[in-house]
């Protein structure tokens, strides 16, 4: 029997991506910005509905806007509130690290000067400023958290 | 015999290893797991156990190797889910007590161990990974001519030129994986390391054919390439300043 070569490639070890805060940065990234241009399409469609597509009536408005908003859940707080309040926490990482992305790749934000290496060599994502900044946007994600449960449920 | 020599004890340890091998069969076109019980010491690499597996249990198992002294790349693998060099890895400093060793993702396979570089060599090839001068008759017929260089200059490129193209960044990349026309880690590193040398002068060719959908914009920054590097290349620092040198327009530092 003649040998087939595979023109397959192998198959990827998907336990290397589940390891290092970058890979789950940019699993977040990819994740969030997916499901924001989802939103996006639903939220068009949706307010062009409600403007009843160019020629605006209170009564479609109300209908449609009132239809999305949904049932009282928890307390006085809408369904549809629930959905805002998670599109925002998508908002906050997706811009986050998207800010740091940007200014790491356009202005070397963190980018340590190529030098002559020696034993043990850290790689430049393990370096120290390039940490501080990954873990500054998870405080401002955390902070933004705090401050959208807060005005989404109790303020 | 001196007695200092005779001071130095050199502790052997010997601790029996399960070897789980993941194999390509060109004949089925499918892989299998094969187990082997071997005694390492603590002295030997994962590469000399599967040497001793070849020799002992099972001749039939291939494994691409040519230097065992992590010069030449070619014996780049899956070991223990992190593609590394088998010559550099010992199996005492692994942690466990059965090492799983797989052939390297996002290559095509042949024999077992053994993967397809031919694209990973040709990817390289695309980004003209040599000097490029605008006078070819001096670089080629004048050979007389030098083009000096100082300490600082070198130190532009240094780290990006020990590369041994072992394949490790680009079994690691999940861009690659996604993407599987994208340049890849390895590449895009060679690319910049000649685009940053100072006798280099043909940065713009270079810059313009990594300037794509394929080239440094698949990157998307996972990092994974820098951590797996076998030789602290850091591939994910060469792209990301090929992007700082694309979205500000100015060359590389050179």
């Amino acid at each position: 029997m003649a040998e087939k070569l595979s023109t397959k490639r192998n198959p990827p070890k998907w336990s290397l991506w589940f390891k290092g805060l970058d890979e789950w940065l940019l699993i977040f990234q990819k994740v969030s910005g997916a499901l924001l241009a989802l939103y996006l399409i639903g939220h068009t469609l949706v307010i062009s509905t409600a403007l009843n597509f160019g020629h605006p009536t209170p009564l479609t408005w109300e209908r449609i806007i009132g239809l999305i908003e949904g049932p009282q859940v928890i307390g006085n707080v809408h369904f549809g509130a629930i959905i805002e309040y998670l599109v925002a926490l998508l908002v906050a990482i997706h811009g986050a690290n998207g800010v740091r992305l940007i200014l790491m790749q356009y202005f070397g934000l963190g980018l340590p000067k190529p030098e002559r290496r020696t034993y043990p060599m850290v790689p430049s994502p393990m370096k120290k400023p390039q940490v501080i900044y990954k873990y500054l946007i998870i405080i401002v994600v955390v902070i933004f958290i705090a401050l959208a449960s807060y005005v989404a449920f109790i303020g | 015999m001196s007695s200092a020599k005779a001071d130095i004890k050199v502790e052997i340890k010997r601790r029996t290893f399960t070897f789980k091998v993941k194999r390509y069969d060109p004949k089925t076109g499918g892989y299998r797991l094969s187990e082997y019980k071997v005694e390492v010491t603590n002295r030997q690499t994962v590469l000399d156990a599967l040497l001793k597996i070849k020799a002992t249990q099972d001749a039939t198992l291939a494994v691409r190797y040519s230097c065992r002294m992590g010069t030449c790349g070619s014996c780049a693998m899956i070991i223990n889910g992190t593609p590394r060099l088998a010559c550099e890895t010992k199996p005492f400093e692994l942690g466990t007590d059965v090492i799983t060793v797989e052939p390297l993702s996002n290559l095509k396979p042949i024999k077992d161990l053994v993967t397809d570089m031919d694209d990973f060599f040709e990817k390289h090839k695309a980004v003209d990974p040599w000097l490029i001068r605008k006078d070819e008759k001096e670089q080629f017929e004048q050979l007389d001519t030098y083009y000096p260089q100082t300490e600082e200059q070198l130190l532009n490129y240094l780290e990006f030129s020990y590369c041994i193209k072992c394949g490790a960044c680009y079994a690691a990349c999940p861009m690659v994986f996604l993407n599987k026309n994208y340049l890849g880690p390895q590449a895009l590193a060679a690319a910049y390391r000649w685009s940053a040398d100072n006798r280099d002068e043909g940065y713009v060719l270079r810059l313009k054919i990594v300037d794509s959908d394929n080239g440094v914009w698949s990157c998307h920054y996972s990092g994974t390439c820098s951590k797996v590097c076998p030789k602290g290349v850091d591939p994910a620092l060469a792209i990301n300043l090929l992007k700082k040198s694309l979205l500000t327009g100015k060359p590389p530092a050179r």
